[in-house]
């Protein structure tokens, strides 16, 4: 058996300074990124330069999932595109910092840190173009900032505005009072319950996508779980004099 | 390391995709996560894109390499059809990208069992370079989980397992490649001594 991806911790290590000395459980580099580091280190020292060589067999091997990635938060071509290079070339930015900071501490599949550092770039492009994204119920504001950035020569319809909905004050007050006694029930709950009922009615995940999230063997389970924590809640609110979700 | 204040770093929201973050790590970031709407958003969004990416482009094996492949999984699947109720005891995922299966060989399926008796098995997975045994409750609780090299377990003496209780094991195998193939979850329950 190879060296694995089993945590374990050093026997004489005196300073930690990577995910194995953490005790991490450690997972082994893909080829192509170990031949880039490689190329890497060789190069640093006056070696022979195939990096550019190592850095092309790096990107075709991860090109599709970047541009998965790319496509996830871009609406045209184009924009995939941008983001597209604009990942490689932060990858490649302050010598492939973040790939040799994943490289010390690999506590992932590189493949879905790529995900994560790819989309978190994307992003952040999108983010310097046009503007942080302010509010949860935005979308149609969003498309319509989008536009006047895109086309700016274009009129816009204001029928595309978002409307601002209004209810009444009292009602404003008694569902405040409501949203206070259901937070601090849900302070009682167990952080790992908490997550399950915020990805579930919060966040509208799947049950197949929670169970894969918080390690629970299938949907069946998350559900049981979340029918056990909701009776929980249910006697909680009671106790607090609350029956209906109503205000 | 998680702080419940703190934001996920992109490392810790991958390993917690991943669900290779320490039992403590994890905590924490399960406790930052029940209230922090903009990384649970985020670990969301990635664990979605990590689902449905694309595998990794590699190179294309040639037509010998291809020709011996193809005479192995004819070997294989002779060699398994050959063995009458072997099938029985073993359970395999296969996922929708093609990932190996894994196979649990003890306890089987339903299986009422002492504690004292208590002992893993499953069958060796060649690609792996390591293995993790999970046991859970009914609600899915993890009661025991463990790292091994080799093909088999048996859980410490400390372990609560209770008498008459339905727990549910699996194991999985993590690949020199990254990807990690898993056996279905097998019920078994403990009997009395």
């Amino acid at each position: 058996m190879g060296n694995a991806h089993l945590g374990s911790k050093p026997a004489s290590a005196a300073r930690p300074s990577t995910a194995a000395d953490y005790g991490y459980p450690v997972t082994l580099l893909p080829r192509s990124l170990e031949r880039l580091l490689s190329a890497r280190a060789a190069s640093a020292t006056g070696g022979i330069d195939d990096i550019d060589v190592a850095w092309r067999a790096f990107i075709a091997e991860q090109t599709r999932l970047l541009l998965h990635v790319a496509r996830s938060v871009s609406t045209n071509h184009d924009d995939t595109m941008d983001a597209y290079a604009f990942v490689l070339e932060q990858l490649r930015a302050d010598d492939f910092r973040r790939l040799c900071e994943f490289a010390a501490d690999p506590r992932s599949k590189l493949s879905t840190w790529l995900v994560v550092v790819a989309r978190r770039l994307c992003l952040d492009l999108y983010r310097r173009r046009y503007g942080r994204n302010r509010g949860q119920g935005s979308v149609a504001g969003r498309a319509v900032r989008r536009r006047l950035q895109d086309l700016v020569a274009e009129d816009l319809d204001f029928h595309d505005l978002p409307t601002v909905h209004t209810g009444g004050a009292e009602l404003a007050v008694r569902q405040a009072e409501l949203h206070s006694v259901l937070d601090s029930a849900l302070m009682t709950l167990q952080p790992q319950d908490r997550l399950l009922l915020r990805l579930r009615f919060d966040d509208n995940l799947s049950a197949q996508e929670i169970a894969r999230l918080v390690d629970l063997p299938s949907p069946f389970h998350v559900y049981r779980r979340i029918n056990a924590t909701l009776a929980h809640l249910r006697r909680v609110l009671q106790g607090r004099g609350i029956e209906s979700p109503v205000p | 390391m998680v702080t419940p204040d703190e934001h996920l770093s992109a490392t810790e929201i991958a390993a917690f995709i991943d669900r290779t973050l320490t039992p403590r790590d994890r905590a924490r970031a399960e406790l930052h996560l029940s209230g922090c709407g903009r990384c649970r958003a985020e670990v969301a969004a990635c664990a979605r894109l990590a689902a449905s990416a694309p595998t990794p482009q590699r190179r294309r094996p040639t037509w010998p390499i291809l020709g011996v492949a193809a005479a192995l999984m004819v070997a294989v699947v002779l060699r398994s059809a050959s063995k009458p109720g072997d099938g029985q005891s073993s359970q395999a995922r296969t996922s929708a990208d093609g990932r190996a299966n894994m196979f649990t060989v003890f306890p089987q399926r339903d299986a009422d069992i002492r504690r004292g008796e208590l002992r893993f098995v499953w069958r060796r997975d060649d690609r792996s370079t390591g293995y993790r045994i999970i046991v859970a409750d009914e609600t899915g609780a993890p009661v025991w989980t463990e790292d091994k090299g080799d093909t088999s377990a048996s859980p410490p003496a400390a372990i609560p397992f209770k008498t008459g209780v339905r727990y549910y094991w699996r194991v999985e195998a993590l690949h020199l490649d990254g990807s990690v193939a898993q056996s279905l979850e097998t019920p078994f329950r403990i009997r009395p001594e």
